[in-house]
């Protein structure tokens, strides 16, 4: 199987950009992932991931993510 | 050898197995795969060359049955047979699964796996076709189905809120402060995730099982790191540990097997420390509630239950997890004898999920909701037919279920006595038969 990698830049702008819509409010990764619909889903997972080991992030009941800083 | 790709190879000479040829993007999988009944198997996911995923394989009971190569009416009995009659494994010096190797700094990359997001509200894409094989000095090999909710590149949450022999393992790692190392096999026979899904005494290798069902030991080659071995045929093996952090991540929600979202628990972390797969490897998905939550463990349960209706001494002519009670019902006839309806009911209730159960005699087809309302409809009266029983062990995913100032989900449990009154002339209870009965339809009406 053929290995496929995403360039570093686009993995830490996804990132970042996630970081960043997460920041205005809680969101699901379905809700993540429909605001990247041209981004490929590996992509999307990467970014996430990344994003997961830099924030503790806590799901509400419905699944929404934010930053533990922004709970209550 | 029977493996994931044998059965669909089989699955697809029956008609049940359609071939997505298109390029697919891996986020639509999970809204193709639930308006499929024929298993799916998608071989161009865009992002992903060389890898292919399939689900709703085992998304029938039919198709289960037909995996242990039992009529659909018996499988639960070539079930219990299996466990009469355990195949020990056989270790291979090599196999397919390790045809690719990542492991080592930077190599592991859970990415790599088109993991799909299955419903709108989980907590994360998850593996859920992972058969988890943990080793004990004391107990030997387990092996049993758990997801996993992708976290990191190298991380996953694991459902282990349930008590469970791996649920145990890892406490009693923790309690000497270390991780618990498993290992992880994805795409492998239906048998072989049967088997784990059956609710075996301590003790027991879940593989000499998925054995007997084959009717073949299960070749099981080691993976390097831990040493634990899976099915050589497996799609794909990984090895983790599940970190001594306790209870503490939270995992979910997720979709779960009654068809409702689930909540946020806490749970372990599992960290992965090597990615195995054959070339070309098919990435197997499971889907809830139809196939992981209903099929594929309808037979194994339908196991509990025979076995619970034997100790008290019934015969049963037929059982059934009908697909819509989702594992929390059961509709089984038996060969009656006087005062055996009420027991053959009670019996069903104390296996550990029923919630409800309806007894019917033999002359009514268990498969056929029609025929089960119609025994309910002649022959049941209220008080006397139905019993209830308030605050048995319920599960926490019944959402009617209370808590009464106790973890313990507390429901109620009610079951029916349909069959024929004791005491009663059955002649009174038997369908009327039409006039004539051999006259052909199909000589009379055409088109």
């Amino acid at each position: 199987m053929r290995e496929e990698r995403m360039a570093p830049t686009r993995r830490t702008e996804l990132a970042e950009r996630i970081r960043v819509l997460l920041a205005e409010r809680p969101l699901s990764v379905y809700e993540v992932v429909q605001q990247f619909p041209d981004d490929d889903y590996r992509a999307l997972l990467q970014a996430w991931g990344d994003v997961r080991a830099a924030l503790p992030l806590v799901p509400d009941a419905h699944g929404r993510y934010r930053p533990p800083a922004q709970g209550g | 050898m029977h493996d994931l790709r044998s059965f669909l190879e089989t699955l697809s000479k029956r008609g049940e197995l359609a071939e997505v040829n298109r390029r697919t993007d891996p986020r639509l999988m999970a809204g193709l795969l639930g308006a499929s009944e024929r298993a799916l198997l998608f071989n161009d996911l865009a992002g992903y060359p060389g890898m292919r995923a399939v689900g709703q394989v085992m998304a029938t009971r039919d198709r289960c049955a037909f995996a242990m190569g039992a009529e659909p009416a018996r499988a639960p009995w070539r079930f219990m047979e299996a466990l009469r009659r355990p195949v020990a494994p056989e270790l291979v010096a090599d196999g397919p699964v390790l045809e690719h190797r990542h492991s080592g700094p930077g190599q592991v990359d859970l990415t790599m796996l088109p993991i799909p997001l299955l419903h709108q509200e989980d907590g994360g894409p998850y593996m859920t076709a992972g058969l988890v094989v943990s080793e004990d000095p004391a107990e030997g090999r387990n092996v049993g189905c758990y997801r996993l909710m992708y976290r990191t590149p190298d991380t996953t949450g694991i459902d282990l809120v349930s008590n469970s022999d791996l649920s145990s393992r890892y406490r009693r790692a923790l309690a000497r402060g270390e991780s618990l190392p498993i290992a992880i096999a994805i795409g492998t026979h239906p048998c072989d995730a049967m088997a784990a899904a059956y609710a075996a005494p301590v003790g027991t290798d879940e593989f000499t099982i998925a054995g007997a069902l084959k009717g073949e030991p299960i070749p099981l080659v080691r993976l390097p790191l831990t040493g634990f071995a899976v099915p050589a045929y497996a799609e794909v093996a990984m090895e983790a540990e599940l970190l001594p952090t306790g209870w503490t991540e939270p995992e979910g929600p997720f979709g779960e097997f009654q068809r409702l979202q689930g909540g946020v628990h806490l749970n372990p972390i599992v960290k992965f420390n090597a990615i195995y797969h054959r070339d070309h490897p098919i990435f197997h998905v499971v889907t809830h509630p139809w196939e992981g939550g209903w099929a594929m463990n309808s037979i194994p349960m339908e196991v509990s239950c025979l076995e619970a209706l034997a100790a008290a001494r019934i015969q049963t002519a037929a059982i059934t997890l009908p697909k819509g009670g989702v594992c929390f019902d059961v509709v089984a006839s038996i060969r009656k004898k006087p005062g055996q309806g009420k027991l053959a009911v009670m019996a069903l209730l104390s296996t550990t999920i029923i919630k409800h159960a309806v007894v019917v005699d033999e002359d009514i087809d268990v498969f056929d909701p029609v025929d089960v309302q119609w025994a309910v409809a002649t022959r049941v009266q209220a008080d006397r037919d139905i019993i209830v029983v308030p605050d048995c062990r319920g599960k926490p995913l019944d959402p009617t279920a209370t808590f009464a100032g106790t973890p313990q989900a507390l429901a109620s449990r009610w079951g029916i006595d349909a069959t024929i009154p004791d005491g009663r002339d059955p002649e009174a209870f038997r369908k009327f038969a039409y006039s004539f009965p051999d006259s052909r339809l199909d000589d009379y009406v055409t088109g």
